[in-house]
């Protein structure tokens, strides 16, 4: 007979010794969010005194320990080297650990935010965020980032900040697919890919895996178009821009075909680009209905067939203090919640505490949308965040960060077509006005001729892989601070309960009637109702201690006194849960006057202890 | 303790020798521990070191390894797979794949026809995916456990392995007990009162007894050996309509090492054709039948839209049906229990997401028994106990001690009621005598040749040369397979598992392909003879040659070398 009990955090941080005491102080290459390749250091600008005679902006720290510039991204060294100088500058705030190694032997970081002073991290009610799981949806990581660096930096200065930290756990796993994203950011790659990690798959069915890549013709780290001059082709000159490329219209002269994304065929099979690196999605293969590659692509071999969705899992199994999750991707602006799958059905005391969430995110986040997977997006089989919703019970949302009403602070009309999509010339217009008015051009790769292995001389041009999925790099922080404000918003909104209040009566005879009155006054329920009916976190348990305890009850009706008695072990009183903003009563026949100290346990609500007047 | 464990090696020896006649059988003879599973796959592996290589597959969380037998030597061939013990309780699964192992090693090289096989192809074996539960069939106290050793939580009060049964009566196993009660449901069969059956209060009838596995409340939480030692039952672990928050399947599809090595191994293990499981789901006495079944909103399964398929394929039946006819003529059986439900089980699992051929054997059962039709004795019609009074009978004709008559557990009150236990042996309606598993193996390894003679195999036919013109010629020439599987099911064609047929060809100096494709695909080459042509023009100076590749990991690669010139 054993108790279960969660691995403790201490461990974690033990194992990522190993890596801090290692290979943390190489140069750190960041991408700029708006010039791209080349990548230029260094990342941080720790050693330059502040200029004198600042006014500090609200928002921001004025002075703070670790200086990180916001407006540029970072490959996963950086991504290390700024986690490992939070922990450095704010060891009583923030500690470094790691989840597990990914499929290539990289630490996935973890970073445990929390008022350590305070608490058992692991038994506070917690958060968890984690970015980047498609690889090329990089912001994810800094936003995550931010966000740990912000609650360091403000802790001791914003009241807010501090209450947060002394009754929540903030688990931030920057980024779940390290190894691909060092390959966006370090290899040729376009706005979309590679979204995959690297596992060397067979995506053509060859019996050779990762055979045909991208080929950057241009070397200019960017994969972008190839179009080749043809006065049959179906596409002409912008009028308005002369870089870009719209498609005829009847009666219209062609001049250009498009000849779709850089590259050759490496293999000789007939086909150009068709299997390269990696060749999955790891946001298709959660074991909740998770469903064969036949039905999702992208689901990989089994369920759990990558050792990052394992990593996870196993966190989340062993940190049932988690009560809520984001899961930061991009782009469209949309904070989604599931199910994934119509045949799934939230249960709706769930999707009410959702929706209250989900609109103030709307509220922060100007131009983003809350919306449900399957009916606003499109049907996903084997997501994370049905996996965290279904198996675990946790209250999660995905975040499509970056949306094209940023531009020009106006909706769009029209899907999200990329450059050189023939439905959607209006669309190219807004990015490539954007471009013209506030980048200075920059965003695009001139059309350059080269010769192709295979076509002859081909022109090469096109949207840099840095734009049109991420924010440029004046608007990288403010998107960044939104977005934690509203992971935020969702954190202070997890269960928390507290004992209110706990009264006396004698019942005469050396009997003591003792009522204790347990509260939530957040929306978050202290479980799910898919937490409640499938039995996942263990039921509150509301214990009397300082006299022997004779029957125990939980209070139905407060005005009737209608009561049910707990036979079993009556000392501890469980209760289901405690919804959103609930009370629960219980009372315990005592021998005994007391003091009597009753203590309330929650899994994801957290521990509170009142003792009663004598 | 030097002494006893002399003792005990001295036991294990005299299990493996053949009782002396007049000895008492004992339900474990015939059987291997762990511990002598893995003694004598790899004496077996010795012998024939060419031959037969043992790996470790996976280690269960009670250290024991899960074997992984390749029969065929070093060269990756096309595959039969033979999966089996994944259900703990079901011993004799493992049993009998170790027997398929040793009978197909020993007869070759004397057996042309398992040499020859054991040359073409390749079989792998997993005989006992399950021994930490399984090992519960060698204890002292027997008891039919279906986990392995991870600790588990089945009652949810987050405690874990905390209320396993009890052998109240002593008597070395755990059967059920019943005690009376006013709230009983159940009553005692009137014509076979060892049989139990729910009271029907329709026909007047009221309940009696309470019945429970035999144990007590060992956490007092008034439920009766919830959560006993044991985690996860591996033939509830694997993904296919994985049964969340049941008892006994695990935290999620692949949880535990032993299916997911099972889950890395096929899925990267591209020669294997077709996989046999020897377990709880039959498909071989009563074949599946595949049907189509309205999806989500009426979209058609296996899409996003419509969601997993949850029958087999239509156009896959007339192959099961026939493997069926087949199995049944080799094994001379006819009729058996009902398949159990493919939920988190490894059979549906190799269809539905491995998309292979995936064929179920249920082992061994007991027979039919004789009808007794003496007063009294008749059962009624129809019969709610039909299939518990047949095992009954059959076992009271063949196998007393596998029938624990009710008795009262001597002192057991519980409730103020006295206890009494009794029931089927644990094991005993799975697991037959060691005669019972040799039969049962010589079947299965006669049907296992049979199998493995029917996976597909491709080779190429018909080649023509035609002169178009000069140093222009037509090439064509057909691909066949002459097997009885197609190269792919219907389901692994649109599972696009295991890899298609690929036809390629090679050129030549000096040559070029004016016609045809370089490289070509066949989804699925039906057997019996079904055949593809394919068609090329190269351009090459007669008398050079070209040479057409066809094959897959499942079929084997042959090629050819084709001379340009009129034929």
């Amino acid at each position: 007979m054993t108790l279960m009990r969660s691995r403790s955090a201490r461990t974690v941080f033990q194992r990522f010794t190993t890596l801090a005491a290692t290979a943390l102080l190489v140069a750190t290459p960041a991408l700029s969010a708006a010039q791209g390749f080349p990548t230029q250091p260094p990342t941080t600008r720790a050693t330059q005194a502040p200029v004198a005679g600042a006014l500090a902006a609200l928002g921001s720290p004025p002075n703070p320990k670790v200086a990180v510039s916001w407006d540029r991204f970072y490959d996963y060294s950086g991504l290390v080297e700024i986690a490992r100088r939070l922990a450095a500058a704010h060891p009583d705030r923030v500690k470094l650990g790691t989840i597990g190694k990914s499929t290539l032997g990289r630490e996935m970081i973890l970073l445990t935010v929390t008022n350590f002073d305070k608490g058992d991290a692991d038994k506070k009610p917690a958060m968890y965020i984690d970015g980047n799981i498609h690889s090329n949806e990089i912001q994810g990581s800094e936003f995550s980032l931010y966000t740990a660096w912000y609650l360091a930096e403000m802790a001791d200065r914003v009241p807010a900040v501090d209450s947060l930290l002394d009754n929540y756990t903030l688990y931030i796993v920057p980024t779940i697919n390290p190894d691909a994203r060092d390959h966006y950011f370090h290899r040729p790659n376009t706005a979309s890919s590679p979204r995959t990690g690297l596992a060397p798959r067979d995506n053509d069915g060859d019996g050779r895996v990762d055979e045909d890549n991208l080929d950057d013709l241009n070397g200019d780290g960017h994969i972008t178009q190839m179009r080749r001059r043809n006065v049959n082709g179906r596409f002409r000159v912008s009028p308005e821009d002369p870089r870009l490329l719209i498609p005829i219209l009847p009666g219209e002269q062609g001049e250009y075909d498009l000849l779709g994304q850089e590259g050759f065929d490496n293999d000789g099979d007939g086909q150009v680009n068709e299997d390269s690196d990696g060749g999955y999605d790891p946001n298709r293969n959660w074991p909740w209905r998770w469903a064969a590659q036949y039905v999702q692509g992208g689901a990989d071999r089994y369920p759990g067939s990558l050792v990052e969705t394992r990593n996870i899992m196993d966190f989340v199994i062993a940190h049932p203090n988690i009560a809520g999750a984001q899961s930061y991707h991009n782009s469209g602006g949309m904070l989604l919640r599931g199910p994934g799958v119509p045949q799934d059905e939230y249960r709706p005391q769930d999707v009410q505490v959702f929706d209250q969430i989900g609109r103030i995110g709307e509220e922060i986040l100007p131009g983003y949308r809350y919306m449900i997977v399957w009916k606003d997006l499109y049907t996903v089989w084997g997501g994370e965040l049905d996996w965290f919703y279904g198996a675990r019970g946790v209250l999660t949302f995905s975040n499509e960060l970056w949306t094209s009403f940023l531009y020009f602070y106006k909706a769009e009309e029209g899907g999200r077509g990329g450059f050189g999509d023939p439905q959607n010339r209006r669309y190219q217009t807004t990015e490539s006005r954007f471009n013209r008015l506030l980048l200075m051009g920059e965003a695009m790769v001139e059309w350059t001729e080269v010769d192709h292995p295979q076509y002859g001389k081909v022109e090469v041009g096109g949207m840099k892989k840095n734009f049109g999925r991420v924010e440029p790099g004046f608007m990288l922080q403010s998107d960044a601070h939104r977005n934690m404000m509203f992971t935020l918003f969702q954190t202070s909104q997890m269960p928390l309960i507290a004992v209110d209040s706990v009264t006396t009566k004698s019942l005469g005879g050396g009997l003591t009637e003792v009522t204790a009155v347990v509260v939530n006054r957040r929306i978050a329920p202290t479980h799910t109702q898919q937490d409640v009916e499938n039995q996942i976190s263990r039921p509150n348990q509301i214990t009397l201690s300082g006299g022997r305890v004779v029957a125990g009850f939980v209070i139905d009706n407060a005005l009737t006194g209608d009561a049910t008695e707990q036979e079993r072990e009556p000392a501890t009183i469980k209760v289901a849960n405690i919804a959103g903003q609930g009370i629960v009563r219980v009372k315990w026949i005592v021998s005994g006057t007391g003091p009597f100290t009753v203590t309330a346990d929650s899994e994801k609500g957290g521990v509170s202890t009142m003792r009663s007047q004598r | 303790m030097p002494v006893i464990r002399s003792l005990g090696c001295a036991a294990v020896l005299l299990a493996a020798l053949a009782l002396p006649s007049g000895a008492q059988a004992r339900p474990t003879d015939g059987y291997h521990t762990a511990a002598r599973l893995g003694t004598v796959l790899d004496s077996i592996a010795r012998a024939k070191p060419a031959l037969v290589k043992v790996s470790t597959l996976a280690t269960s969380p009670g250290r024991r390894p899960v074997q992984l037998v390749r029969l065929g030597g070093a060269e990756e061939k096309p595959a039969l797979l033979i999966l089996a013990g994944a259900y703990g309780p079901q011993v004799s699964s493992s049993e009998v794949a170790l027997r398929i192992v040793r009978d197909l090693a020993r007869r070759h090289g004397s057996d042309t026809s398992i040499t020859n096989l054991l040359a073409a192809q390749t079989i792998y074996v997993i005989p006992r995916l399950n021994p930490d539960a399984s090992e519960a069939f060698f204890g002292a106290l027997r008891h039919e456990r279906k986990g392995n050793d991870t600790a588990s939580d089945d009652d949810r009060d987050h405690v874990t392995d905390e209320d396993g049964p009890d052998d109240l009566n002593g008597d070395g196993f755990i059967t059920m007990m019943r005690l009376r009660a006013v709230d009983g449901e159940w009553i005692a069969d009137a014509v076979d009162p060892l049989l139990m059956r729910r009271a029907d209060p329709a026909r007047g009838e009221r309940g009696v007894y309470k019945m429970l596995t035999e144990g007590r409340d060992n956490d007092g939480d008034e439920r009766f050996n919830e959560d006993g030692p044991g985690g996860t039952d591996l033939s509830r672990n694997f993904a296919n309509n994985f049964p969340w928050f049941t008892p006994g399947s695990g935290q999620h599809p692949f949880a535990e090492a032993e299916s997911r090595a099972v889950a890395e191994f096929v899925s990267t293990q591209q020669n294997i054709a077709a996989i046999f499981v020897l377990g709880m789901q039959d498909n071989l006495i009563k074949p599946w039948e595949g049907r189509r079944v309205p999806g989500i909103a009426g979209n058609p399964q296996g899409t996003s839209a419509g969601g997993p398929l949850t029958a087999p394929l239509a156009e896959d039946n007339g192959w099961f049906n026939e493997v069926s006819r087949r199995f049944k003529a080799t094994t001379g059986w006819s009729d058996g229990p009902a398949t159990a439900a493919d939920q988190g089980d490894p059979l549906s699992w190799a269809y539905f997401h491995m998309g292979r051929y995936a064929f179920g054997s249920r082992v061994w059962w007991p027979g039919k028994a004789p009808v007794d039709s003496a007063a009294g004795r008749r059962a009624p019609t129809p019969d709610p106990l039909a299939d518990e009074r047949n095992t009954y009978r059959w076992m009271r004709a063949n196998n007393p001690a596998g029938l624990v008559e009710w008795a009262p557990a001597n002192g057991v009150m519980i409730d103020g009621e006295q206890v009494e236990v009794g029931g089927f042996a644990p094991f005993a309606t799975l697991n037959p005598d060691a005669a019972g598993l040799d039969s049962a193996a010589t079947k299965h390894t006669a049907f296992v040749v049979q199998l493995a003679a029917m996976l597909p195999q491709v080779r190429v036919d018909r080649v023509r040369v035609t002169e178009v013109g000069p140093r222009v010629y037509r090439v064509s020439a057909d691909v066949v397979n002459d097997r009885y599987l197609a190269t792919n099911a219907a389901i692994g064609a649109r599972s696009r598992l295991p890899l298609r047929v690929k036809v390629e060809v090679a050129l030549g100096r000096g040559q070029t392909l004016s016609g045809g494709r370089k490289q070509a695909y066949i989804n699925a080459l039906r057997g019996s003879g079904g055949r593809e042509t394919f068609e090329w023009v190269i351009v090459g100076d007669a008398g050079s040659a070209v040479t057409l590749t066809a094959g897959s990991p499942i079929t084997g690669i042959v090629s050819e070398t084709i001379t340009l010139r009129a034929r």
